[in-house]
């Protein structure tokens, strides 16, 4: 039995350490929120927070979290998590949306980090293959700018 | 109105005020257009309760001779349903991908309905019996940008429809004329004795009045939704992560399912047996034509299995030779060939003799893969009786017709349940999958949850057909009087063994051009290659307006004019496709632009019923190009959901731009090279342009959407190239010759 936080709850889970976090969330926990999009840590659907910094989960053991504080998408519920999900909706930011709830993750973790810019938005990995980064960006920026995090221009 | 009743009540004083202000009774007096109605049929009894108004418009049973098409209102042809709690139900027929056909369908319907788009909720149509229709322009297929173009008149008639019952029962019970009622966010009002009443508490009197012989269509200047962005009802969900994917079936007792199919264009795999031993306890390994599946408890632990597994192929050495060399060969000598003609005008022999000058061009684009994000997946559970499967695919009756014949199982066995996407774009037309987690599920006597690895997704994909073509032009006295074409790769219908008589899909945007050019002769030639092709994103424009519109900046640069002013030229006699090559040019202050480093590009195409014209911007510096901006300007008639539209054409420009900057499938040793993201980048935050979209107003009869905008983007970013560096490039993607990136 390994045991896990995810989202404040502990779990105990009778899988092999080497299993990918992914999986475990996914097939053992049924948090289904957190996607599959390659498997090799490129594209970003899998991303969820342990102790507070992005991680994709695809390529991230169970073996490595043991004990460690992780959130996904379903547990993103603080004040960024509920201001990113409204300017996500304000903005009608999903198309297949597919993408999104990793890239609200990715999204929040660089909030947490206090100082976002044009540059640091740019830097998200996040694949959407649908194409909507135009109103991701503007989805983050105007978070970033409601908790007084937004350090790049104002146009 | 501050408090939601359900059934009738008398009005306050304030609120006949404030209605008589806020509806405009003239807007509503529906002189717009009688229309006979078509095929609807309604239902009252015990089914569903409530008021249901569906099609009618001739199904067959599948393989069966066609039966009597008594209304009978069955899940599926049950469009329209409102409750006695005053909701509104919206059953749509097609597949969610992404597009928002599901908003569409409903705003359409919403709007003539004169519903309160609050008390709608969307629903796509659940466990449907394999029917198929006769007409097979409304099949449920999602293909081709055809859903709203295809029932925007069905589905306003059906809206008008519903509302012409609720009136007349509503008529009824107050003993009015129904010209005296005013119909306003799901309720109906007759002022003057101040009453008013829900649809909900009308519909049991609705449902037995007979059918209107004829109902009224609203004014376009009277909409309400139409044309503006009422909330989509998906968005949420999707932001929670509570949409349901393909991935995301879960049922008891369920496996999951990794596949591994015959690397190779052309082979299958000879050790089948000898790779059972290898098979941990408790998985199951299965055979099927072109690989094997292993199920396991977890798909990671099946996928690991498969990873290890030394499997064996059976190769010819054709397949096994086949490479990406070769097949620009093939392309470029079948360009030297007669090939069929698919458009001729005039006398281009002629006009070439005459001509001062002439420009040749030769083209050549590569395979491309969609690549969604969600790879393939499907949930299947077959037993001696039934196959149900949950797929995220974009054709049910397809796919029923696939499993009953792969199966063997009657057609009235197989039940489909349909799930969102993760993106499509064509691919999940295929039925390989389905077809997979049916033959696992058989093997195995489980429901099974198939998923495709990134890998397999990628390589095992239905390729965008390699292209190529060879243009000329005569220009004389610097106008284009002829023009000659071939374009050249696999015929995409002949290889699913329809026998059309040419390559229809390889002369969209080809053969019927909207400039006006006296003399032209357009020719496709159709080459064999073990590929195996399907449709992208645009299909045959993705790479004819790479090809046209490259090459109109060619002869007008070889003309001495600017690309712009020499399209108008060619479109002069066309209002409507001036206006969107005008407002484009606007957009981009085309005139004035002057950046040093910096370049505009521009490109015009018409498809799906809609006219694009597309505008990017490029700087180059030292062998690297970054795309800065792209402006587009879409006419695609009535606007149906404003942000809706936009949005398919931000994504259609950005799958335009990936394609254009890095997108290449390539073989070699039998083999796809490309395996995953990093060898088959798409755009991210870090090469994003900034979009410019901008829409024509008017209220022509609604185009398509959801792949107009891609074509367009190739074309201008490699136009604006040339005109910052008169380096012209001829065949894509980008990423062969200049590093793109934006550092
Ligand atoms: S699935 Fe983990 S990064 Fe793509
Ligand atoms: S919304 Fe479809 S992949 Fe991003």
């Amino acid at each position: 039995m390994i045991s896990i936080i995810v989202n404040n709850k502990k779990y105990e889970v009778d899988v092999e350490p080497e299993k990918p976090l992914l999986w475990v969330l996914r097939e053992e926990l049924e948090l289904l929120g957190t996607k599959f999009g390659c498997g090799f840590g490129i594209c970003g659907a899998c991303t969820v927070h342990i102790d507070g910094e992005p991680q994709q989960c695809c390529v991230i053991t169970i073996g490595e979290v043991v004990g460690r504080r992780i959130t996904t998408i379903e547990g993103l519920n603080d004040r960024v998590g509920q201001c990113l999900k409204n300017q996500w909706v304000e903005n009608s930011v999903p198309q297949c949306g597919y993408c999104q709830p990793g890239f609200i993750m990715s999204a929040a973790a660089l909030i947490y980090r206090g100082f976002v810019n044009e540059e640091s938005i740019r830097e998200l990995p996040n694949i959407c293959r649908c194409g909507t980064y135009q109103r991701v960006k503007k989805a983050i920026y105007t978070t970033a700018d409601q908790v007084g995090v937004w350090e790049g221009s104002h146009e | 109105m501050n408090n939601p009743i359900l059934g009738e009540r008398f009005l306050s004083r304030a609120e006949v005020a404030k209605l008589s202000n806020c509806v405009n009774n003239r807007e509503l007096d529906g002189s717009a257009y009688h229309i006979r109605r078509r095929e609807f049929i309604k239902h009252s009894t015990g089914v569903i309760a409530g008021l249901t108004l569906g099609f009618n418009i001739g199904i067959d049973r599948v393989q069966a001779a066609a039966i009597d098409a008594s209304p009978v209102i069955n899940p599926f042809n049950a469009w329209l349903v409102i409750t006695p709690d005053n909701r509104i139900a919206i059953n749509v027929s097609k597949t969610e991908m992404g597009q928002k056909v599901g908003t569409s369908f409903a705003v359409i319907i919403a709007e003539e309905l004169e519903a309160d788009w609050e008390k709608v909720d969307i629903n796509f149509k659940p466990e449907m019996p394999p029917f198929i229709h006769r007409n097979t322009q409304l099949q449920r297929l999602t293909y081709g940008s055809t859903s709203v173009s295809t029932w925007y008149a069905y589905c306003r008639e059906l809206g008008a429809t519903a509302k012409s019952l609720l009136m007349t029962a509503a008529a009824n019970r107050w003993q009015v004329s129904e010209s005296s009622l005013i119909v306003y966010q799901s309720h109906i009002y007759h002022l003057p004795s101040w009453r008013c009443i829900s649809f909900g508490a009308l519909v049991e009197d609705a449902s037995q009045l007979p059918l209107p012989a004829s109902v009224s269509l609203k004014k376009s200047n009277s909409f309400r939704y139409l044309g503006k962005s009422v909330p989509h009802k998906d968005v949420r969900r999707k932001v929670l992560g509570e949409e349901i994917y393909g991935i995301d079936m879960r049922l008891p007792n369920l496996r999951f399912a990794a596949v591994k199919q015959c690397p190779f264009v052309d082979g299958r795999v000879v050790n089948f047996d000898a790779l059972l031993s290898y098979v941990p306890e408790g998985q199951t390994l299965v055979s099927i034509p072109n690989g094997v599946i292993v199920t396991a408890s977890s798909w990671w632990s099946a996928q690991k299995t498969l990873d290890e597994l030394p499997i064996e192929y059976d190769v010819d050495d054709d397949a096994a030779s086949f490479n990406s060399n070769l097949v620009s060969q093939i392309l470029a000598q079948g360009l030297n060939e007669e090939g069929q003609q698919l458009f001729n005008k005039g006398d281009v022999t002629a006009a070439f003799n005459n001509a001062d000058t002439t420009l040749e061009a030769i083209y050549e684009v590569p395979f491309l893969a969609h690549a969604p994000l969600e790879p393939m997946s499907c949930t299947a559970h077959v037993t001696d009786s039934k196959c149900r499967v949950w797929m995220a695919q974009q054709g049910p009756e397809e796919a029923a017709l696939a499993l009953s014949h792969e199966l063997g199982m009657a057609i009235e066995q197989i039940e489909i349940n349909m799930l969102s996407c993760g993106g499509s774009f064509g691919r999940r037309v295929e039925t390989d999958f389905v077809i997979q987690a049916a033959l696992a599920s058989k093997a195995t006597g489980h429901p099974v949850n198939l998923l495709w690895s990134r890998p397999q997704d990628t390589q095992q994909d239905w390729f965008r057909p390699a292209f190529a073509a060879k243009m000329r032009a005569g220009i004389t006295s610097g106008l284009l009087e002829a023009l000659t074409g071939i374009n050249c790769g696999q015929n995409l219908l002949q290889t699913r063994g329809n026998p059309v008589p040419f390559d229809i899909l390889a002369s969209e945007g080809f053969a019927n051009l909207p400039y006006n050019i006296p003399n032209q002769n357009i020719r496709n030639n159709s080459v064999q290659l073990p590929v195996t092709i399907g449709f992208w994103r645009s299909v045959g424009h993705s790479h004819n307006a790479f090809f046209v519109e490259s090459f109109m900046d060619e002869i007008a640069h070889q003309a001495n004019y600017d690309p712009y002013e020499y399209r108008r030229y060619l479109l002069a006699s066309k209002p409507r496709e001036l206006a969107v090559l005008d407002k484009v040019a606007k957009m981009a202050c085309w005139k004035r632009y002057h950046r040093p480093g910096y370049g505009l590009g521009m490109a015009f195409m018409e498809g799906f019923g809609s006219i694009v014209a597309t505008v990017a911007e490029v700087s180059v510096d030292s062998e690297s190009v970054q795309v800065h901006q792209l402006w587009c300007a879409v006419d695609c008639g009535q606007v149906i959901h404003q942000d809706g539209a936009t949005a398919q054409i931000e994504g259609a420009l950005i799958f335009g731009l990936s394609a254009c900057l890095f997108g290449e499938i390539t073989f070699r040793e039998g083999q796809v090279e490309q395996s995953t993201y990093k060898d088959y980048p798409v755009i991210t935050l870090k090469n994003m342009p900034t979009l410019h979209i901008q829409f024509m107003k008017n209220t022509h009869a609604p185009g398509g959407l959801g792949e107009a905008g891609t074509p367009g983007v190739a074309p201008a970013v490699v136009n604006a190239i040339f005109s910052v560096t008169g380096q012209r490039i001829r065949k894509l993607p980008l990423s062969r010759y200049l590093t793109v990136n934006k550092e």
